[in-house]
Order: C-alpha cells, then structure tokens, then sequence
C-alpha cells in the first residue's frame, strides 16, 4: 500500500508555479553583493612589541642519522608574529558567514606561516611544497586532524569550525609546529614583521582588546572605538609582550 | 638444568635497594632531564615543552626522551625480552639524553647516553661528525657511531618504534658468546633457548648474556663514512666490534667492515641493503684455540619501508654466520618481521609485527637439531598521543619457542614515553 497523500490535478499544476514565484522573491531579498551589509566602523591599530627570543624550532639532536640532514633556518621575524583580537566582537561581526580560504605552506621544513589568524568556517590549505613526505596533524581540543603522509605538489584541507587555538605539527619533522588562531568574527589581525597591525571596521563601543603571541604570552587592554571614527579615525594601542 | 632468570633480573630493578653508583647515576640524568625542561619551559608556559632546548643560538642542541615499560606478568617473561644490558625491555625504565653541538659547518659533536633502570650513565653514541666539503652531502662520522647496518637500530628514540618489543633479529639473545665457544655440537645443542646466560668449557666460564644477530643498545666505535644523492644514498664503516657485539675496547685486533646502501625510487618507497664482515671471537679464546681457524661473523640484511597516507609498512630480512672454530661448519641464522602502522584518529595508531627467528641445524652425537630454538613473535598495539610528545601505548604480546623451558609466553604490555 502506498503512503503518499494523494494531490488533487488543479492543486498539481499550481505547485511549480508557486514554487518559481518563491524562488524569485527570495533571489530579489538578497544583497547584490552576495554579502550581509556589515556596519562601517572605526579602525584599531598599533604595534606590538615582542620582547623576547623568537621560539627556538631547532631539529631533535640527530644522533642516530648516518649523515648531516639539511640545515634548517627558519624566519625569526615569522615566529615572531602575534595576533591583536577583539575578546568579544558585536553581534554584528557573526553575520559574517562568507566562505574563507587560506593556506599554510610547508617549505624547507617550515610552515608558512607560522601563526595563521582566520574566522570559523574557514577551509585551510596545507600544501607540500618541499621534496619530502609531510604529515601535518593536530590532537588540539579545538580542532584534531591528521592528514596523512603526502608528497610534494600535493596538498590536502582542513575546514575549521570552531574558535580556538589549533596547534600544527608535522609528524615526521618534529622541529615543524605552526599555531592556527580560529575566531567566531572577523576583528582580529596579524602582526606585519614591524609588529604594526591594524582592524578595520570595528562599530563604536567598549572592547577588550588582546594582543597573543605563541607561548601563552598575552596581554589585553580595554578601548572605547568612539561615534565617528570610520572616516580616517582610528584607535592607537600599542602592546609589548614579554 | 635451568635456573630462574627472576633474580637476575629484579637486581636491575630501580629499587630502594639500588647501589649508591647507580643511585647517583640517576639523580644526574635526572637533574639534566629536569634542567633542559626547566630551560625549554619558559618558553611554551602554557604547553609542555615540545622542542629540544636550543642554546647558543642552536649551536648546542639537547634533546632528552624517557619511557617507562611495564608487564602484566613477572620478569620471567625476560626469556623472550632479555637484553645484552640484562635487562627486560618490557620492564625498562630509560632515561636519555641527547646533544648536537655544532661548532661550525663542518664540524660538529653528537651524543646520547642512557641510563636504563638506574644502572650507571652509558654513552649509546659519542662521535665527531665531518663534512669536508660544504656543498656536498658526504659527512665522516667518527667515534661509537649510529650502526651501519640494518634499519630499525637507527630509530634512535622510542618512539621511531611502533611497539614495545624489538624485533628478534635486533634483540633476542642467541646461545653464541664472543669470549667462549662449544667443544663440540653437544654442549651446543644443550644451550639450545638460553641465550640469556650460555656458558661454555672453553673461554670465560663466567655467566653472561649470549649475542643477538644485531643489537639495537649498543653502538660500535669506530670510522663511518656517508655520502648521500637525491634517490640514492650509501655508507661504509670500519669498526672495533661486530654487529653482534659492538664494543668500545678491541678484544681481538681485527675490524669488521660493514656497508649499507639506501634506493629511493619514490618518495615513500625506500629500499636498503646492508653487509658486514668482521671477527667476533675473543683473542683470549683465540688463543686456548691456537688461532688457526676463522673467528668472522658475516651479516647481510635487506629492508624496505613504504608508507603514504596514514600507513607505515616496513620489513627487514637478516642472515648471520658465525664460524666456531670447534665445530665443523659455521651457524647460521635468518630473522625477518613485517610491522605496520595505521593511524585510525587523530593521535591514535594502531601497529602489529609479524616475527620469526630461526637457525642452521647441526649434527650432535644423538641427534640433528637447529642449533638455538627458534622463536616466532606476533605484538598488536594501540598508542594514544597526550601531547604531540607524550605518547602512551599498550601492546600484546605473544612469542613461541621450539625449544627450552619456557615455549611460550604471552603478555600485556604498557609503555609511557615523553620526549623533548
């Protein structure tokens, strides 16, 4: 016995018709721009100063190897970068759902970067660019994966869905670790070399803003980003991390 | 007649009763261990230290692991898991320390001493390491170096090794002995599964350990030469003792050569293999002997490891001769194990090894018999990362023997190792 209810042949007729109707209304509520409007806003920017040695990403003392492995010299200046975010964003900022895309390199047996900033839902490259296998993995709460042995010019995704603080490593080259930054909004940034960051957008009101750098080195501050400041006005804090 | 290997064993035990040399031996190790964490912390406050303490600008490199081994049943399970150190591996506490220190490009200083159980501070390798020419991948090692020979003896730390146990060829003891031999193949033959403590009328009459076809706890001192290409790499060494008994102090005045050549035809795929010819017997039982026969012990060894994605497959075959100038033809040996690694989560694998060690048959006044028993074992296992450096691992284990008292044995194995 069939358990479908049965549709009268007028009623029949008339669904596609309603059903093209909504979907040309719909198509005409959405912005042109594919994107939620968000708030133009005030602009948060300065400098942090990282007072301390860059993290030491040295290999395991290769004891047991019949020969020298290539040298590995990683950029200080990348280690060194830090991250300036907003602790709590407006309810603004989380109507941002637009898909992200970003990407660490593996080269010369060094993520690049080395501390990656990105929103929730972003999708994270990790290509292989060097002659050897890699095995990027992570057990961080926030996120765990674990993507494998993979050669050079491959190069395999992981979305992140979750805020939090994610971990890298490669499983085969244990000098390899990077750290990915996951954020339910978009008011964060990284660090330029000079330590100069800026974020832009930012509606008025009373925020706290934190500067991160790998290590637990954190430092947070609160600022008020003023009526007014999103045409060329702009919030200074400065940081130095210790 | 054969006694229990318990007491044996429980002396090497880390124990209130351990020797104030020993005692000593620990609290130094332990002190290095707790001083590179304390350098390393600072750091990763919020994490456990991962990365090996890094000093003079990465000139000095240290690097220390620690593993903690235990068993569901007691320490006669040694007759499988026995070590030349008299140790159990499957009731090993081992304390390492690694340095790399690196005075220029050409020259550098590498080591790492152990101290298992609390026993006293051993150096596993203690070398010089020369690259004579900047551009080229060819380094001169010299000192008691990494071994030539095989694969798995180069996994350096605990955690190159998916299980708990060593594989047989790398570990378990056979009945031979460097500094004495059989009179003939009956007091061979009634040796037959105790490697742990042969002995012999002719040559040191004192009890020790027997030899394993390789050993992966102890390095050989000697000169190593490496040169490695894109897909193919090679090394030769001349050293003081043998792949079964690598020594610091010469005990017979010859060398034993060894070479090891490494094809990598795609990444992931690695094909290897080794030779080594060298004397093992003891000039002291040479000479009860007349020196007139060969005393060489011949090795050669082939390997292979591929891997890709989240699996690991290695294998690695060895036959062994050795001469016993009292018998009429030499002892062989052949050992082979198939292991394999699969990650199923996240900081979660799962490993099996397959293992067979088995032996040349001789011809006694009653009857014809492999001269050792031979041994199979099979281990499964499960490990769990804590932290990227923090693994935990448990394992089951089971060996069969054609012979000896024991003829078979089966355990549960837990291991906790941390590593910088």
């Amino acid at each position: 016995m069939r358990s479908t209810a049965h549709v009268p042949p007028r009623v029949a007729v008339l669904l596609p018709f309603c059903s093209l109707l909504s979907a040309l209304t719909l198509v005409a509520w959405v912005p042109q721009s594919g994107q939620p409007t968000l708030p133009s806003g005030g602009v948060i920017r300065g400098r942090v100063e990282v007072r301390r040695a860059a993290p030491q990403l040295e290999r395991r003392p290769n004891v047991a190897d019949l020969g020298a492995q290539p040298a590995h010299v990683p950029d200080r200046q990348d280690l060194l970068r830090s991250v300036v975010y907003l602790e709590s964003a407006p309810a603004a900022a989380f109507a941002d759902a637009e898909t992200q895309h970003a990407s660490m390199d593996q080269r010369n047996e060094t993520f690049i970067p080395h501390v990656l900033a990105i929103m929730a839902g972003t999708t994270v490259d990790f290509p292989n660019s060097d002659k050897t296998y890699h095995n990027v993995f992570s057990i961080s709460k926030a996120r765990s994966f674990d993507l494998g042995r993979y050669a050079a010019g491959r190069s395999k995704s992981v979305r992140f869905d979750r805020p939090g603080i994610v971990r890298v490593f490669c499983e085969i080259h244990s000098h390899m670790s990077a750290f990915i930054l996951v954020f339910n909004h978009r008011y964060f940034a990284v660090t330029a070399p000079d330590g100069r960051y800026q974020i832009s957008r930012v509606p008025p009101g009373r925020y706290t803003l934190v500067a991160w750098n790998e290590g637990s080195v954190r430092e947070s501050r609160q600022i008020a980003v003023p009526e007014g400041t999103g045409d060329g006005g702009a919030v200074e804090a400065d940081f130095t991390l210790r | 007649m054969t006694s229990r290997l318990a007491p044996d064993l429980r002396r090497t035990q880390v124990a209130p009763s351990l020797p104030r040399g020993a005692r000593r031996a620990a609290t130094s190790i332990s002190l290095i261990f707790l001083l590179a964490l304390g350098a390393a912390a600072p750091a990763h406050a919020q994490y456990l230290p991962s990365q090996p303490v890094s000093l003079a600008h990465g000139s000095v490199v240290i690097g220390t692991d620690v593993s903690f081994s235990t068993s569901t049943t007691d320490d006669d399970s040694a007759w499988f898991n026995y070590t030349d150190y008299e140790h159990n591996t499957m009731r090993l506490m081992r304390l390492g320390v690694s340095a790399h220190v690196r005075l220029n490009d050409r020259v550098s200083f590498l080591s790492e001493v152990r101290s298992e159980n609390g026993d006293h501070i051993r150096p596993y390798g203690l070398y010089v390491r020369l690259r004579p020419w900047k551009a080229r991948a060819i380094d001169i090692q010299a000192g008691r170096i990494p071994p030539t020979f095989g694969a798995f003896s180069r996994r350096a730390y605990a955690n190159g090794n998916p299980l708990i146990s060593y594989p047989l060829a790398y570990q378990y003891l056979t009945s031979l002995r460097p500094d004495s031999v059989p009179a003939d193949a009956d007091e061979l033959l009634r040796m037959r599964a105790r490697g742990w403590r042969p002995s012999y009328r002719t040559g040191n009459q004192s009890v020790t350990t027997g030899m394993p076809m390789l050993t992966a706890f102890r390095w050989d001192t000697g000169v190593q030469v490496h040169a490695a290409g894109t897909r193919v790499s090679g090394s030769a060494a001349v050293t003081t003792g043998t792949v079964s008994d690598p020594r610091v102090r010469d005990n017979n005045g010859g060398k034993q050569i060894s070479g090891r050549a490494e094809w990598q035809p795609v990444i992931g795929f690695v094909l290897g293999a080794s030779a080594a010819r060298g004397p093992y017997l003891a000039d002291r039982v040479r000479d009860l002997l007349g020196r007139t026969e060969s005393s060489y012990e011949r090795a050669l060894g082939f390997d292979v490891e591929c891997s890709r994605d989240h699996w690991i497959v290695r294998s690695e075959g060895v036959w062994t001769r050795w001469d016993v100038p009292t018998l009429p033809t030499s002892l062989g040996a052949a050992s082979g194990f198939v292991e394999g690694t699969y990650k199923v989560w996240p900081g979660v694998f799962v490993a099996a090894r397959a293992d067979r060690l088995t032996f040349s048959k001789v011809t006694g006044t009653t009857q014809t018999l492999t001269w050792d028993a031979p041994v199979t074992r099979m281990e499964i296992g499960v490990g769990v990362y804590a932290r990227r450096n923090l693994l935990a691992r448990t394992s089951y284990e089971h060996n069969w023997r054609d012979g000896g008292l024991i003829r078979s044995r089966r355990q549960l194995n837990v291991q906790l190792q941390f590593w910088l």
